[in-house]
């Protein structure tokens, strides 16, 4: 049996760290947070399954945080160049943006290294950053989705 | 031994370079732009790599786009193909900066001989024959001067060029005033250099050329000539070799002529030297495409060799594998481009999707093709979609063979010129062999 308030301390951790799924596994029961793994539901997705029809457990879904379910819009970031992803800003030594960040129009997320030189991928709208689709120093093709925003 | 070669190219020629490469036991990387996303090579290749949208500008002429393909790719090989970027002295010089091997001629002998106007100087440094011709023009009043010395008809041709793009004759001042802007506009968009020049245009000659290929250890041979008199504005429709015109005697002063301009500039790979043969015999230097061609398996099929994988070879720094002695001519092949463009509607292109394919076999048949059932040809690119290569022991087996291929080819669903191709192979003097430059311009299909 899981503890309530473990799941939501979990999910505190989930939430404030740049964790895309965070799985908890006590015996029968299973838990999952994901970020963006089916757009337009909740952000917040859990799983309990059940192995021994008779030993249900007595709490099974843990309530989303939000409060209501709303559809959100989603919008993929494209490549516009074959080269090397990736998230660091050069200057600071570290990620541009991380999950559930919030981004402007225009701000540089990311960069594609083409021959040694950093393009920019630039957020096209207002948004919130809801998935990467590349790891870190990957190759990409152009027109390869790199990143998924809540707009 | 290359590792990995990244084919530049797309369609027919990236397929026919991908199976050279794959019978070496070399990788390949397929790159491709938006609209060929499910073109053939895209699946025969061990990797694709979308490189840019649909226009050629952002995508195959795109040297950073390839160039990133072949970084991420980890390939130590870029095969041009023909067109794009093939004869580029640039990509090829960048090429050779990113340490990637350049399956083609150098720079430097790009430039001394890809360009076109610069190949004639040097070819007539060699005591070779040129048709009387202007640098690249900086001013139209320069070349209506040269025109008038000559006399007219002109032609003012792109030095970056081939296929027929950036070309256009001349007869009067006014006309040559015209031309000279609309074939720079052509070039700049097809060749990404618009620089062009004018020579005196021959009416009446056929469009003979040599096939050589030369290796890095200063061997050079030729695989014979083939005819391409058969073309539609500039552009060659059927090729033939060996040609019905030749003797044996001009073949070879050709061949040798081929060779000496190849040992002069230190050219490393195949390449093919066009002449125009004059009605009473004579032949001059026209240019040289530093790339293999679009009809480079009409001399495969008169000589067993195999000119793409040839060329990996020599890239990679053997010896050719044949000397001249062992080239011997074996019957007579011919070549049929087929489009995908409407004879009867002025060749205009047209793209579709092909929802049937047939492709004949038997004796003494090859097709290259990109096409299969359920493709959708894209409007972005030529309109090239097989050539149907037939061999036979002599000329007139060459032309039965070519006629029951063509009756039995299905490109369903696509306007193609095959039926223009019939009526040309039945023609009376196409078949006499008796034929130049203007067979088409006469001819009422």
């Amino acid at each position: 049996m899981i503890d309530i308030k473990e799941v939501r301390n979990l999910y505190k951790m989930f939430e404030d760290e740049d964790i895309e799924t965070v799985e908890i596994q006590n015996g029968d029961m299973r838990i999952r947070f994901a970020v963006g793994e089916t757009p337009k539901k909740p952000v917040l997705k859990t799983e309990v399954r059940k192995v021994k029809a008779e030993e249900a457990p007595k709490t099974a879904v843990v309530p989303a945080p939000e409060a209501a379910v709303e559809k959100t819009n989603v919008q993929e970031l494209r490549s516009g160049w074959v080269g090397f992803f990736t998230r660091v800003n050069p200057a600071k030594g570290e990620n541009y943006v991380k999950l559930r960040d919030v981004v402007k129009k225009g701000s540089v997320v990311g960069h594609v290294r083409v021959l040694g030189v950093l393009q920019d991928l630039k957020a096209e709208s207002d948004g919130k950053v809801m998935e990467f689709l590349v790891e870190e120093g990957q190759p990409i093709e152009y027109g390869q989705p790199v990143m998924r925003f809540e707009i | 031994m290359f590792r990995k070669i990244l084919i530049a190219n797309r369609g027919e020629i990236a397929v026919r370079v991908i199976r050279a490469a794959k019978e070496l036991g070399i990788q390949t990387v397929a790159v491709h732009s938006e609209a060929d996303e499910s073109c053939l090579h895209t699946r025969i290749a061990d990797q694709d790599v979308c490189i840019g949208p649909a226009l050629s500008r952002d995508s195959y002429l795109s040297i950073p786009a390839i160039i990133s393909a072949a970084e991420i790719t980890g390939a130590d090989a870029i095969h041009p193909g023909y067109g794009f970027l093939s004869e580029n002295a640039k990509f090829s010089k960048i090429c050779e900066e990113h340490k990637i091997t350049f399956i083609g001629p150098s720079a430097e002998a790009i430039a001394l001989l890809g360009d076109k106007a610069t190949a004639r100087k040097t070819m007539s440094e060699a005591g070779v024959p040129v048709t009387p011709g202007t640098d690249i023009i900086q001013d139209v009043e320069e070349a209506v001067e040269f025109a008038n010395k000559v006399g007219y008809p002109v032609i003012c041709k792109a030095t970056a060029g081939g296929g027929g793009k950036g070309m256009r004759v001349a007869w009067t001042d006014e006309e040559l005033r015209t031309a000279i802007p609309l074939a720079q506009g052509e070039a700049k968009v097809s060749f990404s250099n618009p620089d062009v020049y004018v020579e005196k245009y021959l009416q009446n000659p056929r469009h003979i050329e040599i096939q050589f290929m030369a290796d890095r250890h200063g061997n050079a041979i030729h695989l014979g000539e083939r005819d391409c008199s058969i073309q539609r504005r500039h552009q060659k429709l059927i090729e033939e070799a060996p040609s019905p015109a030749l003797s044996p005697e001009v073949r070879m002063q050709m061949g040798e002529v081929a060779k000496r301009g190849v040992r002069h500039v230190g050219y490393v790979g195949a390449g093919t030297m066009e002449f125009l043969y004059d009605e009473d015999g004579k032949f001059y230097f026209m240019e040289v495409n530093t790339r293999v061609q679009v009809e480079h398996p009409v001399s495969e099929a008169i000589t067993g060799f195999d000119i793409v994988k040839e060329q990996i070879l020599v890239a990679m720094g053997e010896k050719l594998s044949v000397s001249q002695e062992d080239i011997q001519f074996n019957g007579h092949a011919i070549e049929c481009r087929i489009n995908a463009e409407d004879p009867a509607m002025n060749f205009m292109p047209c793209p579709g999707r092909i929802d049937e394919v047939h492709l004949p076999q038997g004796p003494g048949v090859r097709i290259e093709t990109h096409a299969y059932a359920g493709y959708e040809i894209p409007k972005y690119y030529d309109s090239l979609v097989a050539k149907v290569i037939c061999w036979g022991r002599n000329r007139t087996e060459a032309i039965a063979r070519m006629k029951r291929t063509l009756g039995e080819i299905r490109l369903g669903g696509l306007k193609t010129t095959i039926p223009f191709h019939e009526k040309v192979l039945d023609n009376d003097r196409f078949r006499s062999g008796k034929y130049s430059t203007k067979f088409l311009e006469d001819f009422k299909g």
